[in-house]
């Protein structure tokens, strides 16, 4: 008669090379990281920015799925219906009640980030250089400054190892004047070539 | 009573003859279907579904058979299997037991596929798992998703011609399986798929003497290889000629790899070792223009160095001939 103990163990066991077994099974189809977008010329523009170069720096496919606006987005991701988003340090420190804004937009881009990191498990990226909606709902700029960048959770990041550094390069280099730039030059994104043309004069493919 | 034994032999003869030899199958539509005995395939047949070769049974192809896929509802009733690890959303030929597809360079067997409008991916991929003793030679294989598909498997890729695919050779080890992912790949012709050749998860593999050319992302991307021998190749005209990520070890030398439109070489993020590709011909001898077509420390701290020293002079003779 087996013992409980023994055949407890057996049972983990089996569990436990299931798990490594199908885990390790992943399709030569490839991974496919979803990002979330709202409809605005930036989200759609830096959306296919960030698509290509990271298809083009990692191999990986990036489907771009539409959100209604950036906490959908961020509601999108945390059911994981979505790997990634763009956001703002002004919307987003804005929805988190009691949190103190900065001093400067580095100084609230560093709350915000930590907030996220502690309460949602997501890791604010280095922000790309251009300033985003203040309020997401009144989609319009003021002179205050809120940073955009990608938001991305730790669960993620150990599934796309390199995903951080690869974004990570795009910091300081889509200021206000270049994103302008890009919207017109791309079409809000849709110009593949041109998004292309951008990354690879900054030699960044 | 010799003649009575002679003429006892030969109904013997025929007998073993009759109960030992393959079945033939010729114009054959197949729904989605299990081979599970030795068969022979002839002639034309249109495949519905997926087929799939049992561990212990060989399906050998003969010469000038010409072998479609209908366009199925992706992961639907005419699918074997719904495993999207291992398997593709439409029509697979898959192999457990063991393929023999030997035709002849005026007889190529031709795997495509069955629509009007051909277009990439309506099928999936002659989808090798766990199998060993494979053979394709001298076949033509178009529209697949990844047609030739390795999972942990020992396939011989010789003398074929794989255009407008998805990709066109893909091979990884799966943890847990026997048998390690073991795929040469010589004398073929691979031109105008998504990718050419694409090696990961530990497989091993030998290219060589291929002409991998017009593929629209890469001729050839080893992520997570083992190691690779990449000689005699001819690898342009491709968006990147070869990329590279996380490859401990590889031969790469002898090539003649110019003229990819990004890139000729290109190490992806995560790709930190260096990388020996001596005695390349790289389509010039300027040293400035050779190193504006590789990717790699020189402009990205973060990878490693794509050594270049020793370059052909000349294009490398004997490489392609397909």
């Amino acid at each position: 008669m087996m013992k409980r103990t023994e055949f407890f163990f057996i049972f983990i066991t089996i569990i436990f090379l299931q798990f490594i077994i199908c885990d390790s099974a992943i399709s030569c189809v490839g991974r496919i990281l979803n990002l979330a977008v709202d409809s605005s010329p930036d989200q759609q523009t830096v959306g296919n920015v960030l698509a290509v170069f990271i298809n083009e720096r990692t191999g990986t496919t990036v489907n771009l799925k539409s959100c209604s606006d950036i906490h959908e987005c961020q509601d999108m991701v945390k059911r994981g219906d979505a790997d990634i988003f763009i956001s703002y340090t002004g919307p987003a420190s804005s929805a988190i009640p009691g949190i103190r804004q900065g001093n400067t937009a580095q100084e609230t881009y560093s709350l915000v980030k930590q907030y996220f990191i502690h309460n949602y498990s997501m890791i604010w990226l280095r922000p790309f250089g251009y300033h985003g909606p203040v309020d997401q709902y009144l989609q319009s700029d003021s002179d205050q400054d809120s940073l955009a960048a990608a938001v991305i959770t730790r669960k993620v990041l150990n599934k796309f190892p390199v995903l951080d550094r690869v974004i990570n390069k795009l910091s300081g280099k889509i200021d206000d004047a270049v994103l302008k730039e890009l919207v017109q030059s791309s079409d809000s994104g849709k110009d593949k070539a041109a998004i292309k043309k951008f990354l690879k004069q900054r030699n960044l493919i | 009573m010799v003649k009575l034994a002679r003429f006892f032999f030969f109904v013997l003869n025929v007998f073993f003859l009759l109960y030992s030899s393959p079945a033939y199958a010729v114009q054959e539509i197949n729904s989605k279907t299990e081979i599970t005995s030795d068969t022979v395939w002839q002639g034309d047949i249109l495949l519905k579904g997926d087929v799939r070769i049992n561990r212990g049974a060989t399906l050998i192809i003969l010469p000038g058979t010409n072998i479609r896929f209908k366009k199925i509802k992706d992961f639907g009733p005419d699918k074997l299997s719904l495993d999207k690890a291992n398997h593709f959303p439409r029509a697979e030929l898959i192999v457990r037991g063991r393929l023999i597809a030997q035709g002849l360079r005026d007889k190529m067997i031709t795997f495509t596929s069955a629509e009007k409008r051909p277009s990439v991916s309506d099928w999936g991929a002659i989808n090798f798992i766990g199998s060993r003793d494979n053979i394709l030679e001298f076949c033509s294989i178009s529209y697949g998703h990844t047609s030739i598909h390795c999972h942990s498997a020992q396939v011989l890729v010789s003398r074929c011609r794989l255009h407008d695919n998805g990709v066109a050779i893909g091979m990884k080890n799966i943890r847990g399986m026997d048998i390690k992912c073991a795929v040469p790949v010589v004398y073929n012709r691979i031109w105008q798929n998504g990718g050419g050749i694409l090696i990961g998860g530990s497989a091993n593999s030998i290219i060589s003497h291929n002409q991998i050319t017009e593929n629209k992302f890469f001729g050839i991307f080893t992520k997570k290889s083992g190691p690779c021998c990449i000689r005699f190749n001819n690898i342009f005209k491709n968006a990147k000629g070869i990329i590279l990520y996380s490859v401990p070890r590889l031969i790469l030398r002898e090539n003649n790899i110019f003229d990819n439109s990004d890139y000729n070489i290109s190490l992806l993020e995560g790709q930190e070792q260096d990388v020996d590709a001596r005695y390349n011909w790289w389509g010039s001898t300027d040293l400035k223009k050779i190193r504006s077509s590789i990717k790699d420390a020189s402009s990205d701290k973060g990878l490693g160095r794509v050594r270049i020293c020793n370059f052909a002079n000349e294009p490398v003779s004997g490489a392609g001939r397909f």
